[in-house]
């Protein structure tokens, strides 16, 4: 009897304490939403790439002729000194800043300065000079101009949308660009031109075959190469400093880039060379003419730019500027001739 | 297979003779009391090792819980803090003028090292997961890459070279593509393995089959008690009863135990991990907040996807503007569990201010005001993202400490038990035996 009345007690008890024990649990609820949280802000982040397109279809003419791809509209009369331009793309853009596309990358011609955050160079500057004559007397310059850095794939889609007035930005002039945007004259004159490591066996153009070529996309590099190189193997970089960590890093064999912008980066690692003379075909040329990239809607902008070019041209400002910029003596040049459409 | 059949029939009588004479074997009273003292033993040897499995199992969680897999998704959580840290200085740096002050410096130098640690004790931990050595070997080969590029950053900067935004930039690309969804992987692994162990040490079937045959060791013990009664003329067997205490005494101690345990595991979650996670994650959010605000504003009006993936982080932080949801917003609703809401609102209210500041960068920007954003954006800016990442680092650690505290409680008094339960069932075998001997004996 006192056994089963134990056994009886211990039933009680046991079946009490399940069911105390069954009232609690664990459960990952709160540790899935913490999972999930930071897992989805890590696939956010990573799909972030640089977007922007030139290919947008535009009903607008384009003047290009493929025989000189360089000649632009007919330069406006410019206003007098300390006057600012009687138009209405200036007065919208004095109620503003002038906004300018510029890459942050190229040395010499248009870089963020890691020092003072500038965006600094030889293009920079010649933004600035646009910019003092669209305001006039106005004490620091960079109050009134706005720098948008772009990408090479970036810079033209910029225009056209309207995000910067114009991008100064080594782009060179082409009849396909001219689709999409209008060019002023030309303003530097550079050519295609290939980098290698010091003790690469590259010696020109026809050592090519079979290595590995960096060149920045969609970009004249990218369109010469491929023109002129076919059995090269083509590496597409988003900016020019990263061809150059790539041939550092030996995941490129060659860099082929202008001129302009090779002299800037072999000054940032001296162990690396430029070797031979480049030649183009007409599809695909060697030479690189860089004009300011203006929206198709503005050609009176355009007209003002060109104005101005012209003046810049006979008055020294464009070498001047290289000098100021401190550009090696073989990058220094006097400017391109102008040459009109109409 | 009709060929086999006719063997089989002429067998069968030979089965059915053996089956008849088995009963009779228990027919006599000593017989039948052997028997019954052989199912108690027999009883009682398989609660012990029912209850002795049980217990190592559930011990064994306990242990895993404050020491192993706890420990691994704490450290896991501070090495995603610290790259995500890394990540977003060398954000600031992109978008900063000049040399990195000496603090700046300091401070990813000792994240750096913190996360060379955190990386060596996480693989020592990890060896038995193929899954979480593959996360680990991204990690391991790809940070001493980001370091040599942020250091190149550095350098090149300070020859005033773009080569060095170009190199801080990749070395960020680097962090954000491989090494923080590697370490993604490792968090779920880990929050995976901690999950297991709570699940491992708080299973409930375990309980029942304790129940169950501790139940019926119980009855059979009853039953040869009553039976011993009945034949030999003794109202109780001594032996047999003070087993019979012994097993009802550690049944309730294990079950006690058990529930304790039990109870102290749901308190380290409840409490605890899972404060702990989801702060961690907040916490991780903030940061990569800031790397994106400040990476918007370093690329100058192309930033758009940054700003998308910054508006994208601060609503599964915040919820809004006044931060009443998301994760924070979550933690909120976890704290009513300890009493701890008003902590977790002065966070609230410290990422509200924070993403104010960055909505006054980002108009000043939009006015093309460029150096007054990104004077904003190094000072004020930076200085509310360290208050928020101080503030939830605070309060972690608060949650850290209870789910040790918890944790603790629930390995506590594995080790007694284990002796007692071990041996007290030994001894309640043995009184069986030695309690029905004499009456067996007696028939001789």
């Amino acid at each position: 009897m006192t056994a089963r009345r134990t056994a009886v007690f211990t039933g009680l008890t046991l079946a009490a304490l399940l069911t105390a024990a069954g009232c609690v649990s664990t459960s990952r609820a709160a540790s899935d939403v913490a999972v999930n949280a930071v897992d989805t802000a890590t696939a956010t982040t990573t799909t972030v790439a640089p977007t922007g397109s030139t290919t947008t279809s535009t009903t607008l003419p384009n003047p290009c002729q493929k025989s000189d791809p360089a000649r632009s509209y007919q330069p406006s009369a410019l206003p007098p000194p300390g006057v600012p331009p009687s138009r209405t793309w200036a007065d919208e853009i004095r109620t503003r800043k002038l906004i300018v596309g510029v890459d942050e990358n190229t040395y010499f011609f248009s870089f963020k300065d890691p020092l003072t955050g500038t965006i600094t160079g030889f293009e920079a500057d010649l933004a600035r000079a646009i910019a003092r004559v669209i305001f006039p007397g106005v004490e620091d310059i960079d109050t009134k101009i706005k720098f948008v850095t772009v990408t090479t794939n970036e810079k033209f889609g910029v225009v056209q949308d309207g995000t910067v007035d114009m991008t100064i930005d080594v782009a060179t002039i082409g009849c396909t660009r001219w689709g999409f945007v209008d060019f002023s004259t030309p303003y530097y004159e550079a050519h295609q031109a290939l980098m290698v490591r010091d003790d690469a066996q590259i010696e020109g153009q026809g050592d090519l075959g079979g290595k590995r070529v960096c060149v920045t996309t969609p970009s004249s590099s990218e369109t010469f190469v491929s023109g002129n190189i076919p059995d090269a193997k083509i590496v597409r970089a988003n900016t020019r400093t990263e061809c150059l960590t790539r041939l550092q890093e030996n995941t490129v064999d060659a860099v082929v880039l202008p001129s302009s912008i090779q002299a800037g980066l072999l000054v940032q690692d001296p162990d690396m060379r430029l070797v031979g003379t480049l030649h183009g075909s007409p599809e695909a040329p060697a030479e690189n003419l860089y004009g300011i990239a203006v929206n198709k809607a503005n050609r009176d902008l355009t007209r003002f730019v060109n104005a101005l070019l012209e003046q810049w041209r006979r008055d020294g400002t464009l070498e001047r500027l290289q000098s100021e910029n401190k550009l090696p003596t073989a990058l220094r040049q006097a400017p391109p001739d102008a040459r009109y459409l109409d | 297979m009709t060929t086999v059949l006719p063997p089989q029939t002429t067998e069968k009588p030979l089965q059915d003779s053996v089956g008849r004479r088995e009963p009779g074997r228990f027919r006599t009273t000593p017989s039948r009391l052997r028997l019954l003292s052989i199912v108690s033993v027999g009883a009682i040897v398989v609660l012990l090792i029912v209850s002795a499995g049980a217990l190592s199992s559930r011990r064994s969680a306990a242990n895993s819980v404050r020491d192993d897999s706890g420990a691994q998704l704490a450290d896991v959580q501070a090495l995603y803090h610290v790259l995500a840290d890394l990540d977003a200085t060398a954000s600031r740096q992109l978008l900063a003028a000049g040399q990195p002050t000496a603090k700046v410096r300091q401070r990813y130098l000792d994240d750096r090292d913190e996360a060379g640690r955190l990386v060596a004790r996480i693989a020592e931990r990890a060896q038995s997961s193929p899954k979480a050595r593959r996360a680990l070997q991204v990690i391991a080969t790809q940070l001493p890459l980001y370091s040599q590029k942020v250091e190149a950053g550095v350098v090149n900067s300070r020859f005033g070279f773009p080569l060095g935004a170009e190199e801080t930039r990749q070395a960020s690309a680097l962090m954000r593509t491989d090494i923080l969804p590697a370490t993604v992987e490792l968090y779920k692994f880990a929050a995976d393995d901690l999950h297991d162990d709570y699940e491992r040490g708080t299973s409930a079937s375990q309980m029942v089959w304790i129940v169950v045959i501790g139940l019926a060791t119980l009855a059979v013990l009853a039953v040869t008690q009553i039976y011993a009664a009945r034949r030999t003329n003794r109202v109780l067997n001594v032996g047999l009863l003070v087993a019979s205490v012994i097993v009802v005494v550690l049944l309730v101690w294990t079950l006690v135990r058990f529930n304790n345990e039990q109870s102290a595991l749901v308190t380290a979650q409840r409490d605890g991990s899972d404060t702990v996670q989801v702060l961690s994650s907040a916490r991780i959010l903030a940061l990569q907040s800031q790397a994106n605000a400040n990476l918007r504003l370093a690329e100058r009006g192309t930033g758009d996807v940054y700003r998308a993936a910054y508006v994208d982080l601060v609503k599964k932080l915040c919820g809004g503007r006044e931060c009443r949801g998301g994760t924070l917003g979550y933690a909120h609703q976890l704290a009513a569990r300890t009493g701890t809401e008003a902590q977790i609102t002065g966070i609230q209210d410290d990422a509200t201010n924070f993403q104010s500041v960055v909505e006054q960068v980002v108009s000043e920007d939009e006015n093309a005001e460029y150096a007054r954003a990104v004077a904003l954006a190094v000072g004020e800016q930076a200085a509310a993202a360290q208050a928020l990442d101080t503030s939830i680092a605070a309060e972690t650690a608060e949650a850290q400490v209870r789910f040790d505290a918890a944790a603790d409680d629930a390995r506590g008094g594995f080790a007694v038990l284990a002796i007692a339960l071990t041996l007290g069932l030994l001894l309640a075998a043995v009184l069986v035996l030695v309690g029905l001997q004499p009456r067996i004996a007696e028939y001789r």
